[in-house]
């Protein structure tokens, strides 16, 4: 189990992910102003699950496909520990410099952008994945996160104050419709 | 021209242009560019300008895009294959770089395309100096695609597209700021400060400069993919610098300048418009008229209504005299461009406002702001008869200005008419000149 393991993870690129993810959060912890900032924050998710996104398809299918294994609950494993590496080190950058977002805004950035990877992993293939969330991301800097229109809210969740029903419904959805599909039916060929 | 369409098919272009063309016409049906005289589908101006603007996403998606296009020989495995064929690779690579190049041009053609639909049939003044700008960010695009194919040949891992688009957002967010900021280094990103007035412009020689630099980097981007030799890839780029740094604007004043042609006035039947803004004299006659009417109850009426055409907005404390042969308006400062046009009624009411005098602060409001309120309150009550809150402030100052007003307007009720007159000419011609308080001349001292 092991060796499958380490095998998997040398074929998904998973330590150059790590580093860059890594070397993300440091360099968004560098950058934050001191009392934090949603944007910056969504940002450091959308770069945490970008590069975890890069991993989420191997070189080639067909052989995947010729595996004596299933690979759906493998696939949601492989999204589930990444998301979680991503907000663990969001967290823990965040205890020890000062936070720049609440852990329940961490949490819930980390969940609606992972499963935006990973339907962008389904649509686009996983080399172009990232599109979504860095995009999605970069929309929160131009459309003001204060106006009433449902859909400005809506484009804004990921920059919302934790505690919004809308932005946790969409995080929500977005989370559980882009792990189901992805383990489901992985990567676009 | 047969390889170009497989390539058009193959390569990201497709999908590239699609995101790109979503995009930016969202974000601009959307964000805050439909506001105000300055709206991306209102001038020729604005609209290239803000979807400069909007470069700000399109951009760093075409660099990931294009680096994404540029893994693709390496991690398809056939670098060594079509190593090993005669053929020149800047002669194989053209193609493909031609293919990303169609996809994006043609997505940022069909953007303008949107927007000029609808500016055809919101003003009336065309001319040419927006073309300039408009090139430059399709120049930009194309050049950062192409850059981004070269990166992704150097560095050829599955991480190298998203952190260079990652990278290329975070360089594009340093743009988004005040006009001026970051000068002379924020005039080599592709993005523009979003339109403040539709009276200023990019000059054309900044937009020169610009374009040296993009085709800097479109250079470099395919001399990178092309070449055997890489480092000489590198030369086009420190070269289009060379050149550009040196002339780039230092101050806001020399990025953006003052379009005299677009705030010329056009005086019919008393009522003079900017160049700009002559498409809204159908809608405006009948309230200057009105206006007019009202006003001639006046010892020294005005004889005409013209607009302020003001290339910078916001900046002042406080405003320039005006003189007082005139009510002046600005279009922007009761938010007359809307989605839903304001009637003739309201136009009327909002120039009345002060006895058609305009207010004295601009984006710095003090808190005796209330006084010039309720100064302006009264005068305009004098003059149609019926006393009512001022139509601009009435949300955030209603309760504070009821007082003084309800005090002013019995003050000068009291008074003979042709007494009252000669009051309210002589508070019009202070808050006209700014220089002092409206309210204590029009109650002689008493409030």
């Amino acid at each position: 189990m092991t060796r499958w393991l380490v095998l998997h993870a040398r074929s998904r690129l998973v330590p150059a992910s790590a580093a860059a993810v890594v070397g993300g959060v440091v360099g968004l912890v560098a950058l934050a102003p001191p009392h934090g900032s949603p944007q910056l924050a969504a940002f450091g998710a959308a770069i945490g699950v970008a590069a975890v996104a890069t991993g989420l398809g191997s070189h080639d299918l067909e052989l995947d496909r010729t595996a004596a294994f299933g690979w759906p609950p493998r696939r949601a494993a492989h999204l589930l520990l990444g998301g979680t590496l991503v907000l663990a080190l969001l967290l823990v950058a965040g205890r020890v410099a000062d936070p720049i977002a609440t852990d329940a805004f961490l949490l819930r950035d980390v969940v609606g952008l992972g499963g935006l990877v990973a339907l962008g992993a389904l649509l686009f293939g996983p080399r172009a994945a990232w599109a979504l969330p860095v995009g999605w991301t970069g929309v929160t800097l131009v459309v003001p996160r204060g106006d009433e229109h449902w859909l400005s809210r809506l484009l804004t969740w990921p920059v919302q104050p934790p505690g919004t029903t809308s932005a946790t419904v969409t995080a929500v959805v977005l989370g559980c419709t882009g792990l189901l599909a992805y383990s489901w039916f992985g990567c676009r060929r | 021209m047969r390889i170009l369409g497989i390539e058009v098919k193959r390569s990201t272009a497709l999908v590239l242009g699609a995101l790109i063309a979503v995009v930016m016409v969202g974000m601009l049906f959307w964000g805050p560019s439909t506001k105000s005289s300055t709206a991306w589908n209102r001038q020729w101006t604005t609209l290239a300008e803000w979807i400069r603007f909007m470069l700000a996403f399109s951009w760093p998606l075409a660099l990931g895009a294009g680096a994404l296009q540029g893994l693709r020989d390496r991690r398809s495995g056939v670098e060594e294959l079509f190593g090993s064929t005669p053929r020149p690779r800047a002669q194989r690579v053209g193609w493909t770089l031609g293919a990303v190049a169609v996809g994006v041009v043609v997505a940022y053609a069909v953007v303008f395309a949107v927007g000029a639909v609808q500016v055809v049939s919101a003003t009336d003044y065309f001319h040419w100096g927006w073309l300039p700008a408009a090139l430059v960010g399709a120049l930009a695009l194309v050049g950062v695609a192409w850059l981004g194919v070269g990166l992704g040949r150097l560095v050829p891992s599955p991480l190298t597209p998203p952190v260079l688009a990652v990278a290329g957002l975070a360089l594009t967010s340093l743009g988004v700021g005040r006009p001026g900021d970051g000068l002379p280094w924020t005039a080599l990103l592709p993005t523009l400060p979003f339109p403040r007035s539709v009276f200023a412009a990019v000059p054309g020689p900044v937009s020169a400069v610009q374009a040296v630099w993009f085709v800097g980097i479109a250079l470099t981007g395919f001399l990178l993919v092309a070449l055997r030799r890489r480092w000489l890839g590198a030369l086009p780029v420190l070269v289009a610098a060379a050149v550009a740094v040196p002339l780039l604007p230092a101050t806001a004043e020399e990025a953006v300048k003052a379009d005299p042609v677009a705030a010329e006035l056009i005086c019919v039947e008393q009522l003079c418009l900017t160049r700009a803004h002559e498409h809204e004299r159908a809608a405006l006659t009948g309230p200057a008229r009105e206006v007019l009417r009202l006003m001639a109850k006046l010892p020294s009426p005005p004889t005409s209504v013209r607009e302020v055409g003001l290339e910078e907005r916001g900046e002042r404390d406080l405003r320039l005299p005006e003189s007082t042969d005139a009510v002046w308006v600005d279009l922007d400062e009761f938010t007359y461009f809307r989605r839903t046009p304001l009637t003739a009624d309201q136009v009327t009411t909002y120039w009345l406002a002060g006895a058609g005098t305009r207010t004295c602060y601009g984006d710095h409001i003090p808190r005796t702001v209330t006084r010039e309120v309720a100064a302006r309150t009264v005068m305009t009550g004098w003059l149609t008869g019926r006393l009512e809150p001022l139509p601009v402030y009435r949300l955030w100052l209603g309760e504070e200005t009821d007082g003084l007003v309800a005090d002013a307007w019995e003050h000068l009720r009291a008074l003979p008419e042709p007494e009252q007159a000669a009051r309210v000419q002589a508070a019009r011609e202070v808050q006209a000149a700014c220089s002092g308080d409206p309210l204590t001349t029009l109650t002689g001292g008493a409030l």
